[in-house]
C-alpha cells in the first residue's frame, strides 16, 4: 500500500511541483498587490488631508515602487525568501505611514532610511552566501563590537536616563548598541555551533556578558535585557545544557532584582505597570495617554492621521503601537501583530530547514530577536508587562534600529537563500543518481 | 543537530505561547476596559471633539433633560435647584472633575464617537455641525429629588433604588451635593465634606448588620439544619481577646434564628461566623460580589472589599456582623437585597435605557443581563422570609407600607472605635412585589440607628416610587 503511493506520488512529483510555484507565484503577486494598494491609498490621503493638498506626501508615492522593487527585483535576486521580504517591506512602509501623518518630516527620514536598510538587507544576505568561514571574522567582530559600544560612554550624551547613542557627522545620532545586536547573532552563532563543547563557546558567551556590562554601565536596560534573551536563549538551544541556562535565568532574575533596587527610574516604571491611574498626570502619564489613545481608536481606529496619537509623549517610538491602534483601529493592530507572528514562525522554519548547525542557530537568534523585542514592547505599551524602553521592528523612528533589524532580516534570508540552494543541490544530485541505470 | 532543532521546536512554541498570551490579553483588557480608557478624563480627544460637535442632551427615564448643550455652548442644566443637585453626581460634569459621571463615561455616545462612517462622511459634506447623541438615563428624576430631599437634614449619605428584575437603577443620590452650573464654587470652597464623591457608587462604608444577609445565606448554605436552631443570647460573646456585643446592650435571651435575624442579634450572629470559619464565609462574600472587580457596562461601582487574608477569630467574629474591615457601596448593597428578592439571581445594575442619535434614530442597547448567582433560591427564599418578618415585627418595623409587603435589614455600622460619634445608618430591603420590582438601599452617615433612621426613609421612598408607577 505504502510502496504503491510512493511510486504514485513520485510519478506525479514534476507537475505537482510546477503547479505548486506557480500557485506560490501567484499568492505573492496577490499579496503584493495588495500592499502597494494599501500604501498608494495611504498616500493618496494623506495628500488629500492637506489644505488645499499636501504635495510633499506625493513623495510617499515610493513606498509601492519600493515593495515592487524590493520583492520581485531584490527578493529574486538574493534568492531571499519572497514571503519575508514582503511582510518587511509592509510593515517599514507602514512605519513611514504613520510616522509621516504624525510628522512629514519624520515620515520622509525614516522612508530613506529603510532605503539604506535595503542596503543593508541586501549585504547581509549576500555575505551569508558569500562567506563560508566566519570564524576570523567573528573574532574581528568581537573587538568591533566592544569598540562600538564604548564609544557612547566615552563621547555619548544622555536621554532619558539612557546614555546610549553618539552624533555622527552626516549621518546624525547613532546608536551602536543597535548595530552591535548583528555582530551579537553572528559571533553567538558561530561560537554556540562549536563542537567543543563549552570550551568553544567562551568566546561567544564572554562577548555576551562584556556587552551586557557596557550596556547596564550606558543605563540601556531594554537592550540589555533583549541582548540577556537572546543569549540565553539561543546557548540553551545548542547546548541543551538545563542547569547551566537554568542559573543563568537565576543571574539574570537576580539581576532584575538588582537593578530594581538600584535604578530609581525601573522601580517607578514598574510602579506605573501595576497602576498607571494612580499618577495620571505625573508618572503615569505616558501609558495613560497610550491607554487612552488604544480606547479611543476603537475597533476600527479614527482613520489615518486622525485623533491624537501627538498627545502620547514617544509617539514615534516606543508608543508606535499605541498610535497604530488609534488610528488604524485594534483589529488591525491585532493583524500586525499577526504579521509579526508570522514572520517569527517563517524565521524559526528557516532555521529548522538549515543544513549547519551555524545556519541553524544564526536563524533562531534572527527570530528570537525580532520575537522578542516585538512582545517586550507591544507588551509594555498595552500594559501587560512593565515597559521597556526599544523599539518596535521596522515600525518605530529610529534610524540605526530599522537599518539593524532589516540587517536581521538580511541574516534570515540569507540563511534562507542557502537552505533553498543546499536543497537545489540535493535534488540535482538525487536526479543524477536516478539516471544512472 | 537533532537536539538543536527539538529545541528550536520548544522556542517556537513558547514564542508561539507567549504571543497568543499578548492577543489574549489585548482582546480581554480592551473588551473590558476599552470604555474605561476612552472615557477617561485624561483623554484630550474628548475636549478636542467638544470643540466641533454639540454634546449631547442627558435625559432621565421619563424624558426629563438634565444636561442639553445651550445655543451659547455651555452646557445647561435643569432649572430646578433641588433636581439639578440630586441627581449632580449621576450626571457629574464635563471637565471629568467628578469621577464617572453620565458626561464622562458615555461620553462615546454624547460626543458621537460611536456614529458610523456614514454618518461621519454625510456630515462633512452638508457642513453642519455635528451632534453627538442623546442619552435616556433608567433613573427617574423625580424620585431622586424626592430621596434627595429626605437627606439634607443629616451630615451625608447616599440612597439607591434598584429593579431587581432588570437591574435599572430607578434612583440614585448622594449627600452632600454640589451644583453644576457652579461646580467651582465647591471646588473652591474648601469644605472637605466629599461633595463631589457619590456615594451611591463610590463611598465604601462598613455594611454593619445588612451584612448578617450574607452571613445566614452561608450558614443556610453550609451547616445543615441551622434554620430550625435556637441560641441563647446573653448579650455578650467573649471571643479570643474581644468581646462582641449588643448594639444598645440588650439581652434577648432564647430566639430563634428568625428572631435573631429580625431582632439583629449581634453574638448569634458573630458565634455563627465562628462556627462557618474564614473559608466559607468568605466565598459566601463572593458570591456575593465581595472583593469582585465590577466591571459593569453602564456604571463605575467600587469594588466591595471583604478581608482577604487569613483572619485571627476576632476579626472573625467582627466580620460577621459587618464590622472590622468590611466594606461596601450602597448600590451594592441594594444589589444583594435584589438578588434575595429575584430568588438569588444578581442582576447586572443598568443605567443607560437607550440613545438617540441626531437624526432621530436609535441605537441597538445590550440587554438587561445577569451578573451572577449570589445563593441558591431555597436560601434566598429563607432570608426572605426573615427580612420579611424584619420589617413586619423587628427592627425594620418603621418601614412597612401600606398594601405592598417590605422585607429588609437595618444596619446600625460603626465609622470609627471613638463610642461618642454616631454610627451609620443603614436599610437594605426590597419590595416583595412582581408589580413592583424594588430592591432599596439606604445608608446615613453618623445618622445613628438603622431601625428609627434610615428605615423610615427607605419606606418613603418606596412609597413615592410605588406612587410615581415603578
Ligand atoms: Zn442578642
Amino acid at each position: 500500500m505504502a510502496r504503491r503511493g510512493r511510486r504514485h506520488s513520485r510519478e506525479e512529483e514534476p507537475v505537482k511541483k510546477k503547479k505548486k510555484r506557480a500557485g506560490r507565484r501567484n499568492a505573492t503577486r496577490m499579496t503584493l498587490s495588495a500592499i502597494m494598494l494599501f500604501e498608494g491609498t495611504a498616500c493618496l490621503l494623506l495628500v488629500l488631508r492637506g489644505n488645499p493638498f499636501d504635495w510633499t506626501a506625493i513623495m510617499l508615492g515610493l513606498l509601492p515602487l519600493m515593495a515592487w522593487v524590493s520583492v520581485l527585483f531584490l527578493a529574486k535576486r538574493l534568492k531571499a525568501d519572497a514571503m519575508l521580504v514582503m511582510l518587511m517591506s509592509f510593515l517599514c512602509g507602514l512605519g513611514v505611514i504613520l510616522l509621516y501623518g504624525l510628522s512629514p518630516e519624520r515620515g520622509l527620514r525614516h522612508m530613506w532610511i529603510v532605503l539604506g536598510g535595503m542596503l543593508m538587507f541586501s549585504v547581509c544576505a549576500m555575505a551569508i552566501r558569500v562567506m563560508k568561514d566566519w570564524r576570523g571574522i567573528c573574532w574581528f567582530l568581537i573587538v568591533a563590537g566592544v569598540a562600538l559600544l564604548l564609544l557612547p560612554v566615552a563621547i555619548g550624551q544622555e536621554t532619558f536616563g539612557a546614555k546610549n547613542w553618539i552624533i555622527i557627522p552626516l549621518i546624525g545620532s547613532f546608536q551602536p548598541s543597535e548595530l552591535v545586536k548583528i555582530f551579537l547573532l553572528l559571533i553567538l552563532a558561530q561560537f554556540f555551533s562549536s563542537l567543543r563543547g563549552i570550551k568553544g563557546m567562551l568566546p561567544g558567551l564572554l562577548f555576551a556578558v562584556a556587552c551586557l556590562a557596557t550596556l547596564m554601565l550606558q543605563k540601556d536596560l531594554g537592550t540589555a535585557l533583549m541582548y540577556y534573551l537572546v543569549t540565553l536563549l539561543m546557548y540553551w538551544a545548542a547546548s541543551s545544557n538545563l542547569p547551566l541556562t537554568l542559573l543563568g535565568g537565576v543571574g539574570g532574575v537576580g539581576a532584575a532584582i538588582m537593578g530594581y533596587q538600584m535604578f530609581a527610574h525601573v522601580k517607578t516604571r514598574v510602579a506605573i505597570w501595576r497602576n498607571p491611574w494612580s499618577d495620571a498626570l505625573g508618572t503615569g502619564y505616558q501609558l495613560v495617554q497610550a491607554l487612552t489613545a488604544i480606547g479611543s481608536g476603537g475597533l476600527f481606529g479614527l482613520g489615518l492621521g486622525m485623533g491624537k496619537s501627538r498627545a502620547i509623549p514617544a509617539y514615534s517610538t516606543d508608543f508606535i503601537f499605541a498610535v497604530l491602534c488609534e488610528q488604524l483601529g485594534i483589529l488591525f493592530g491585532l493583524c500586525v501583530v499577526g504579521l509579526y507572528v508570522i514572520i517569527v514562525m517563517r524565521g524559526l522554519a528557516i532555521s529548522l530547514q538549515a543544513r549547519t548547525s551555524f545556519h541553524s542557530l544564526l536563524a533562531l537568534g534572527c527570530s528570537l530577536l525580532i520575537g522578542l523585542q516585538t512582545f517586550v514592547i507591544i507588551g509594555g505599551v498595552i500594559k501587560l508587562i512593565p515597559l521597556t524602553g526599544i523599539t518596535l521592528p521596522f515600525l518605530s523612528y529610529g534610524g540605526t534600529s530599522l537599518v539593524s533589524c532589516m540587517g536581521i532580516m538580511g541574516l534570515l534570508c540569507g540563511v534562507a537563500a542557502q537552505n533553498a540552494e543546499d536543497r537545489e543541490a540535493d535534488e540535482r544530485m538525487a536526479e543524477e543518481r536516478e539516471a544512472l541505470p | 543537530m537533532k537536539k538543536l532543532r527539538h529545541n528550536i521546536r520548544l522556542l517556537a512554541l513558547m514564542l508561539a505561547l507567549l504571543f497568543i498570551g499578548l492577543g489574549a490579553y489585548f482582546s480581554y483588557s480592551v473588551y473590558f476596559y476599552g470604555g474605561r480608557w476612552f472615557a477617561s478624563a485624561n483623554n484630550p480627544r474628548l475636549n478636542d471633539q467638544k470643540q466641533n460637535v454639540i454634546t449631547g442632551d442627558i435625559m432621565d427615564r421619563n424624558g426629563l433633560v438634565l444636561a442639553t448643550t445651550a445655543a451659547d455652548g455651555k452646557r445647561a442644566y435643569p432649572r430646578h435647584t433641588g433636581m439639578r443637585q440630586a441627581v449632580s453626581h449621576v450626571v457629574g460634569d464635563s471637565r471629568g472633575i467628578v469621577a464617572n459621571g453620565v458626561e464622562t463615561f458615555m461620553a462615546g455616545y454624547l460626543l458621537g464617537f460611536n456614529s458610523g462612517i456614514l454618518d461621519r462622511a454625510e456630515r462633512l459634506f452638508s457642513g453642519q455641525p455635528a451632534r453627538g447623541d442623546d442619552v435616556r438615563l433608567t433613573i427617574d428624576a423625580e424620585l431622586c429629588e424626592y430621596a434627595a430631599s429626605l437627606l439634607k437634614r443629616y451630615q451625608g449619605g447616599a440612597i439607591v433604588v434598584l429593579n431587581w428584575k432588570t437591574g435599572e437603577v430607578l434612583c440614585s443620590t448622594s449627600y452632600p451635593d454640589f451644583d453644576p452650573r457652579d461646580i467651582n464654587a465647591t471646588m473652591n470652597s474648601g469644605a472637605d465634606n466629599g461633595a463631589l464623591v457619590n456615594r451611591a457608587t463610590q463611598g465604601l462604608y462598613p455594611p454593619g448588620s445588612t451584612f448578617k444577609i450574607i452571613t445566614m445565606a452561608s450558614a443556610l448554605d453550609n451547616i445543615i439544619g441551622v434554620a430550625d436552631r435556637e441560641a441563647e443570647c446573653t448579650g455578650t460573646l467573649v471571643v479570643d481577646r474581644t468581646t462582641v456585643t449588643e448594639a444598645s446592650g440588650q439581652v434577648h435571651g432564647r430566639v430563634t434564628m428568625q428572631q435573631a435575624f429580625a431582632r439583629s442579634c449581634n453574638t448569634v450572629f458573630a458565634s455563627l461566623s465562628l462556627e462557618l470559619g474564614y473559608n466559607r464565609l468568605s466565598q459566601t462574600a463572593s458570591s456575593f460580589g465581595f472583593g469582585d472587580n465590577f466591571l459593569f457596562r453602564d456604571m463605575v461601582v467600587y469594588n466591595a472589599q471583604y478581608p482577604t487574608t487569613n483572619q485571627n477569630k476576632d476579626d472573625l467574629a467582627w466580620s460577621g456582623v459587618g464590622q472590622g474591615r468590611v466594606l461596601a457601596t450602597p448600590l451594592h448593597m441594594a444589589m444583594i437585597a435584589g438578588a434575595i428578592a429575584n430568588d438569588g439571581v444578581m442582576m447586572e445594575p443598568r443605567l443607560m435605557l437607550s440613545v438617540t442619535t441626531a437624526k432621530g434614530g436609535s441605537r441597538t442597547l445590550l440587554p438587561s443581563r445577569t451578573y451572577k448567582r449570589a445563593c441558591a433560591a431555597a436560601v434566598a427564599q429563607t432570608i426572605k422570609n426573615y427580612m420579611i418578618a424584619t420589617v413586619v415585627s423587628g427592627t425594620g418595623s418603621q418601614a412597612r407600607m401600606d398594601g405592598v409587603t417590605v422585607a429588609g435589614k437595618t444596619g446600625s455600622a460603626e465609622a470609627s472605635d471613638d463610642k461618642s460619634i454616631n454610627t451609620h445608618a443603614w436599610f437594605v430591603g426590597f419590595a416583595d412585589s412582581a408589580e413592583h420590582p424594588l430592591a432599596i438601599a439606604v445608608v446615613v452617615e453618623r445618622g445613628g440607628a438603622g431601625s428609627s433612621v434610615a428605615a423610615p426613609i427607605a419606606r418613603n421612598v418606596l412609597n413615592r416610587a410605588v406612587t410615581l408607577g415603578y
